[in-house]
């Protein structure tokens, strides 16, 4: 658990965005998904999951409807919508830079200033 | 994205019981996936469970997060609130009963009276462009020692106030009397001897049937005259009739040229007729003694032009008159003129201390329901105090009991608010008809902004003391 990153403020809406663009998936998926992607380096705290769906699907970014699951149950699938997909994108290209930024500031020696 | 968060919301509001099963179902289903995922793994059933649950959290408070995500939360709280304020107003009847009736009586009859002396007293009786509208008194004297007298004003006066003032369009004129109709020698009825621009002034346009007077009519052989609504239905039996029909007014022959509907220059209540002010001489009326230009016997009231002040037209018509006085030696005249109000009346000091009376008595009705309905509150504040305090036990924040206390005076003004509206709609109507027998041809609809001030004003003391008394302790 120790070698496990601490999740940045406002990066969960981005993971679950992400996690939904490559395939609908139920609330347990998704978390299954980021700790796979992730390889185990990121756990996403299970209390804060559905409160960040539903408000994603308020947002109209993602949309959910009924399935059924790989066990045979009834589960609620979220997919990606097309505004979901551009703030996908918007929300990804901020990242970079930002992450370009952090890492130019970061490398900064000492001749350099 | 507007759209989205619109739909979603309408959508979880309308379909609540649908979103609410569904959300319980989702939640239930990642624990059971979750407890799953974990037995793969190796540990006990019941260890598992527990791990699941609290990495999860409670359900219920996942519920409402998720609620709060879908922007409901604010709703179910004020529904909540509104539910709880109707079962506690039940519960206290007698006292939410005791604070209406006395909200209704306090700002009702208050605004209702206030209503009508302003209507009476305090503004000028018409309803249209109430702005524009000026009353002209007349002041003179014979003798330059001694004060000048209001008094009406002469013809040869209003006839140059008319055709040159330019600060004014349509100076009207007319005169009050009483007279014999259809040679009713036991009852007189309302003759007003007008100027032919006395119904627009007073905001009239259109006859009812027939036409109104014009100027033609004051240089004519033919005597006209327009009848009230009232007089032709009373007198006339609604004749559909009666254009071009001869009457007798103080044994003379008029003929009827209209009748017109309800207006604000309507001064009787039982119904009366408009001449042309020419027709005094043939009507027998006004005095003999004085030469012509010196009978004073007309009323004046105008519309200011665009642009032009009361101030403005006073000088104006002050500059007139003493023209005028040119033309009587020894005579010294100015004017007064007013917004047309009863309270500006030249000394009319009478009318200032009852007007003044009047609204000091409706202060007081106000500062006593004022009092009364925030004793009430208060006392109830008082044994409501444990009620609060384990309220904030069970973990109700301030300002959620702050609210909850707020729901329940503002719906205890709603209702409040609605009785009293009624009595302000039928106080001045029901005054009016009490008081004097001159019909008021203005309206007498209640003035919004008193009614909201005086009802502001009892709510925010009613509000402010029942939270100052409820010391909700710092939790």
């Amino acid at each position: 658990v120790s070698k496990q990153l601490d999740l940045l403020q406002g990066t969960l809406d981005l993971l679950i965005l992400k996690a939904v663009s490559l395939g609908p998936l139920h609330g347990y998926g998704i978390l299954l998904r980021i700790q796979q992607i992730s390889r185990d380096q990121l756990e996403i705290l299970q209390g804060s999951l559905y409160p960040a769906l539903y408000r994603l699907e308020h947002q109209g970014w993602i949309r959910s409807e009924w399935g059924e699951s790989e066990n045979k149950r009834r589960a609620k699938y979220y997919r990606l919508t097309a505004g979901g997909r551009r703030q996908l994108e918007e929300e990804t290209e901020k990242w970079n830079r930002m992450a370009e930024v952090m890492t130019g500031i970061l490398r900064a020696a000492p001749e350099e200033v | 994205m507007r759209v989205a968060r619109l739909r979603s919301w309408l959508r979880a509001v309308f379909r609540r019981s649908r979103m609410e099963s569904d959300m319980d179902a989702e939640l239930r289903m990642h624990l059971d996936q979750h407890v799953a995922g974990l037995v793969e793994s190796g540990l006990s059933p019941e260890a598992v469970r527990r791990k699941a649950r609290l990495e999860l959290g409670d359900i219920e408070v996942q519920k409402d997060k998720c609620r709060t995500s879908l922007g409901l939360r604010f709703w179910d709280e004020i529904r909540d609130d509104l539910r709880f304020a109707l079962r506690s107003l039940n519960k206290q009847r007698v006292l939410s009963v005791n604070v209406v009736l006395t909200l209704m009586l306090g700002i009702g009859i208050s605004s209702g009276v206030f209503t009508y002396v302003d209507a009476m007293a305090l503004r000028a009786p018409v309803d249209n462009d109430r702005k524009s509208y000026v009353q002209i008194f007349s002041l003179f004297t014979m003798d330059a020692t001694r004060p000048m007298n209001v008094i009406s004003a002469t013809l040869e006066d209003y006839l140059a106030f008319r055709d040159n003032a330019r600060s004014l369009r349509s100076v009207t004129a007319w005169a009050r009397y009483d007279l014999n109709f259809e040679s009713d020698h036991l009852n007189t009825t309302r003759a007003m001897l007008v100027s032919d621009n006395f119904f627009s002034v007073y905001g009239l346009q259109k006859a009812k049937l027939g036409r109104l007077l014009h100027l033609g009519d004051y240089a004519a052989l033919t005597p006209v005259a327009v009848l009230s609504e009232n007089l032709w239905r009373d007198r006339f039996e609604s004749d559909p009739l009666i254009i071009g029909k001869t009457i007798h007014v103080s044994d003379r022959l008029v003929t009827v040229v209209g009748v017109a509907p309800r207006f604000a220059g309507e001064t009787s209540k039982v119904g009366e007729a408009w001449f042309p002010y020419t027709l005094t001489t043939y009507l027998g009326l006004g005095e003999h003694w004085n030469p012509p230009g010196e009978v004073r016997w007309l009323e004046l009231a105008a519309r200011l032009n665009p642009g032009f002040s009361r101030a403005d037209a006073a000088t104006e018509l002050r500059l007139l008159v003493s023209q005028q006085d040119k033309l009587h030696p020894g005579r010294k005249s100015s004017v007064i003129v007013t917004d047309g109000s009863l309270i500006h009346e030249p000394n009319n000091t009478r009318i200032v201390l009852v007007v003044s009376l009047i609204v000091g008595v409706l202060i007081l009705v106000l500062l006593i329901s004022c009092a009364n309905v925030t004793t009430l509150l208060l006392s109830r504040a008082d044994a409501r105090q444990q009620e609060m305090g384990v309220r904030l036990a069970l973990g109700a924040s301030r300002i959620r009991i702050i609210r909850m206390l707020v729901t329940e005076a503002l719906l205890l003004a709603c209702v409040a608010g609605i009785a009293s509206l009624y009595l302000t709609y039928h106080v001045p109507t029901i005054l009016s008809r009490w008081i004097s027998s001159a019909t008021v041809g203005f309206s007498l609809d209640p003035d919004w902004r008193v009614f909201s001030y005086f009802t502001g004003s009892i709510l925010l003391a009613g509000i402010l003391a029942g939270l100052a008394r409820t010391q909700i302790p710092k939790s």
